[in-house]
């Protein structure tokens, strides 16, 4: 039995493997994948996901950060972003969205799992 | 003359001409109505004489009555009554005596006499019938008429030139029936006694004179008009009335002479009138005199001699006092109240002539007075000093020349008589000498003394020019070296009002391409740019205000439309008072600077943003390599690791390709921008393409833009661009297009172009079919200097790149 179903949005495919990798090895389902915001709202109507893993540099008129912004609104899903910027004005403005946590890159299984666990406890 | 002497002898010259006057007037008017009085009393008594003679007339006429209408009468004539004379006339003298008659003559129809009689009663005897008188009794005499049996005749007839009353009637019976027979004619000779009026006056006379005979006494004009009245002398009047006979001929003059009583009696009593009113007037005349002698003239002498004696002594605080409260005593107030004044005025102009003594004396400068001959008069303190005058030395009149130098001499006269003449003074510089040798070159103003219209002297003043002129000489030093250091600064100096016009601006301002007369006058807000020109305005009024300092930087425009940078510092600029009349500035130019500054500003932010977006590159990179080499250990499938080997090199191609980006990235704003000429550098990079087989148009005017050194690289990503993905380009042409916002540089090609949906993200990193860097590295390079590129071209037509270069970093290469 899975620890709860997980939509990945990130536009790399190969990190977006490698998260699809490293959360079924932790025991989560992958509901999906999405490359853009549209996508990802779309897969977020039809899976209904626990989580949503939130890339914020991702191709598409919207980025990540935006696409969270439109979650929080519409739907009572936590959102943790996944990104490598540690600081900087991007990061203060994924912060103004009050996300449910942050995985900087690079990142291993751990990392992944207590950001993911924390978020689903709130 | 005294006044009290004028005054009586004006009294008496009055006196004698207001009665002759008066005597005159009184002699006409009243002699004058007196000779009318006169006049008329005489017509009066001519009018009643004449009155006598026509009352005589008619008492002849009543008798003739009885004896023509009369049968006896009528018999007579007729011959049946022979004894009618004998018993109604005789005897005769006694029956004409009785009728006072003079003249009885009895006529038949025939005009013959039946019965004539003529008594002369001087004689008391009959006497013949005058010869003239038969002449006169012709048919036609009105005293034979015989027409109306009942009418009559009467008048007066000259017989023998006496004057005779007559009177006829027609004879007829006693009752008047039956034919006239003839005529009862009776006269009486006219008596002046029993004609003239009654009167006392025995010198009154009257007189009967033929008409034919008039000779009135001194006068030999002709017969008087009836009523005329003639003074004869002084004594006598003489009043004519003139009769006419029965036969309507004047034929009688009645000349009455009368003494001239009443007019001796008017003469008389205007010579009494006159002597009274002479009297009255005499007496008045003295008291008048009398009166006038002791209440004005002898307070007026009074007064003039006080007055007299306060002007002799020149003491304004004198005081009139002649008593009374008259006009002559508000006079003598008046004149108190004019010492008084005078007194007041006296003291003023002395505490004015002291004060402005004081005054002179208090001056920097000498002020002189000279008299007319040009010796000095007066000299103030300072004057005195500044020539070695000694106490004493102005006693001499020490001629002007003395102090001047002798080659000054001819002008010095000539100004002097230009001065005295009403001209001006210019002022005129002199050589001066001291008394001690010492000279000084000094400027004197003049002006005439004038007085009553003529010229006293000359007054003026000394103005000392040696500090003055080694003080000019000295400024004149320093206005050339400011100048030089003005003109020979890098730098914009100039001078501005409050309002911000210019009131100079230095030559430097030549390098922008403007004159000096260009800005002096216009305000110096007007080379601003306009989007810094409020924010400037602003502050300057503001911090000119608190600190009187004001430093800024903005942008002003060159001659040619440019913008410089520059920086203000200005400072207030005061009056000799402290009041601000505007400002002094420098403008430095800081272009470079500036440019310098803003491309060290994006190299640094460029730097910021390549290392954060090479580290996150990186580090995703990075995360898909862990990803990957996790996923490798725990598979053991031989083709999956495989599968993840070849990710793993190819993610760590890609971290190699991010490296090797930020090595030609971290170029970009390291060198300082630099000036590059366009047609140069698009000629190097199309050399580097001649074997593409392009056709290249290159339709530039000579100009150059200020950016990166990476310039170059932009044209050569543009061309290979159209190279690699143009597909059909055959040309590439490059233009220029000018606006008021800048230049912009077009690079097109006939080539497929851009999408429409690439047209936003071309620039972008990453995007594109070769490394994705190229145009976002050319937009990076390009923004340096804030120099854009867009696409514009239309997909299918080719495309077509404008690189926008804003005023300020382009310029044209003038010849």
């Amino acid at each position: 039995m899975s620890k709860g179903s997980i939509l990945v949005v990130e536009d790399d495919d190969i990190i977006a493997k490698v998260l699809d990798w490293r959360l079924k090895n932790l025991g989560y389902a992958v509901s999906g994948r999405a490359s853009t915001g549209a996508e990802a709202m779309e897969l977020l109507v039809s899976h209904r996901p626990d989580l949503v893993l939130m890339d914020i540099n991702i191709r598409g008129e919207i980025d990540g950060i935006e696409t969270a912004s439109m979650i929080r609104k519409g739907f009572s899903v936590p959102v943790v972003y996944v990104t490598s910027h540690s600081d900087g004005p991007t990061l203060e403005r994924a912060k103004a969205t009050k996300p449910d946590g942050f995985i900087i890159k690079p990142f291993d299984d751990d990392d992944l799992r207590v950001a993911i666990d924390l978020a689903l406890r709130k | 003359m005294k006044l009290q002497s004028k005054t009586s002898l004006v009294l008496v010259l009055l006196l004698i001409v207001a009665i002759g006057v008066i005597s005159v007037f009184v002699t006409l008017i009243s002699l004058a109505s007196y000779s009318d009085l006169e006049q008329q009393y005489v017509m009066q008594d001519l009018d009643q004489a004449r009155h006598r003679i026509v009352e005589e007339s008619a008492t002849l006429s009543a008798l003739v009555s009885d004896w023509a209408p009369w049968d006896d009468t009528w018999e007579f004539v007729n011959g049946s009554r022979p004894d009618y004379v004998r018993s109604n006339l005789m005897p005769e003298t006694t029956v004409f005596h009785n009728l006072r008659l003079n003249l009885v003559l009895i006529l038949d129809r025939g005009g013959r006499a039946v019965y004539s009689g003529l008594y002369d009663p001087a004689s008391r005897s009959m006497v013949p019938l005058p010869a003239g008188l038969a002449g006169r009794l012709t048919p036609e005499s009105p005293l034979l008429d015989t027409t109306d049996p009942r009418g009559g005749t009467s008048g007066v007839l000259m017989v023998e030139g006496r004057p005779m009353a007559v009177a006829s009637r027609p004879i007829v019976r006693t009752d008047f029936s039956g034919e006239p027979q003839g005529v009862v004619i009776m006269g009486a000779y006219l008596d002046p006694d029993a004609v003239m009026p009654p009167a006392n006056d025995p010198d009154r006379s009257l007189r009967f004179i033929p008409a034919g005979e008039f000779a009135p006494p001194g006068s030999p004009s002709p017969l008087p008009e009836a009523g005329a009245v003639r003074a004869v002398d002084a004594y006598t009047v003489a009043g004519y009335a003139l009769m006419q006979d029965i036969y309507g001929e004047d034929a009688l003059l009645l000349e009455l002479v009368e003494p001239r009583t009443i007019y001796r009696q008017g003469v008389n009593t205007t010579f009494q009138f006159i002597l009274i009113l002479l009297g009255i007037w005499l007496c008045s005349g003295v008291v008048g005199l009398f009166s006038l002698d002791r209440l004005v003239l002898t307070r007026l002498g009074r007064l003039r001699e006080q007055v007299r004696s306060a002007v002799r002594d020149e003491d304004a605080s004198t005081r009139i006092r002649i008593g009374g409260s008259d006009e002559l005593s508000g006079l003598a107030d008046d004149i108190n109240r004019t010492l008084e004044t005078i007194y007041t005025t006296q003291r003023r102009l002395v505490l004015s002539e002291t004060r402005f003594r004081e005054i002179a004396d208090l001056l920097p400068q000498p002020i002189f007075e000279l008299d007319a001959v040009g010796r000095l008069t007066y000299i103030n303190r300072k004057g005195g000093e500044t020539f070695g005058l000694e106490s004493g030395d102005l006693d001499l009149h020490p001629p002007i020349q003395d102090f001047i130098v002798p080659e000054d001499h001819e002008r010095l006269a000539r100004n002097m008589q230009h001065v005295m003449g009403g001209g001006e003074s210019p002022g005129e510089i002199y050589t001066m000498a001291r008394r001690d040798g010492v000279r000084l070159r000094a400027v004197v103003n003049s002006a005439p003394i004038v007085e009553n219209g003529v010229c006293l002297g000359i007054r003026g003043s000394i103005f000392d020019l040696s500090e003055r002129l080694a003080l000019e000489e000295a400024i004149c030093e320093n206005e050339e070296k400011y100048r030089a250091l003005t003109e020979n600064s890098p730098d914009v100096l100039f001078s501005a009002d409050l309002k911000g016009v210019v009131t100079y601006v230095s030559p430097q301002v030549n390098q922008y391409g403007f004159l000096e007369e260009d800005l002096v006058g216009t305000s110096i807000f007007s080379i601003i740019h306009p989007e810094e020109r409020p924010e400037i305005a602003t502050a300057l009024i503001r911090e000119i205000n608190t600190t009187a300092q004001f430093g800024a930087t903005f942008r002003i425009f060159d001659r040619w439309g440019n913008a410089v940078w520059v920086e203000e510092k200005s400072f207030l600029r005061l009056d000799s008072f402290g009041t601000p009349i505007g400002i002094y500035g420098v403008l430095r130019d800081i272009s470079e600077r500036k440019r310098v500054e803003e491309a060290i500003e994006l190299a640094n932010k460029k730097l910021n943003l390549m290392n954060n977006i090479t580290r996150h590159d990186i580090l995703n990179t990075i995360t898909g390599l862990f990803g990957c080499v996790d996923m490798a250990n725990a598979t053991e499938s031989a083709e999956e690791r495989r599968v993840l080997l070849q990710d793993i090199r190819r993610l760590t191609a890609q971290v190699q390709r991010q490296i090797a980006f930020t090595k030609e990235y971290q170029e970009v704003g390291v060198h300082l921008p630099r000036w590059q000429n366009v047609i140069a550098l698009i000629e190097r990079v199309r050399s580097g393409f001649e074997e593409s087989g392009l056709g290249f148009v290159v339709d530039l005017e000579d100009a150059e833009i200020y950016a990166d050194p990476l310039l170059e690289k932009v044209f050569y990503n543009l061309i290979d661009n159209a190279v690699r993905y143009g597909e059909r380009v055959t040309t590439i042409r490059f233009f220029l297009l000018i606006s008021d916002e800048g230049l912009t540089l077009v690079c097109e090609d006939d080539g497929v172009g851009v999408a429409d949906g690439l047209k936003q993200h071309i620039f972008e990193r990453g995007v594109g079919k070769n490394t994705g860097m190229g145009l976002f590295l050319s937009r990076e390079i390009l923004g340096i200097t804030r120099i854009t590129i867009a696409e514009t071209g239309v997909y299918g037509q080719g495309a077509r790149f404008e690189i926008f270069t804003p005023r300020g970093t382009y310029r044209f290469v003038r010849s």
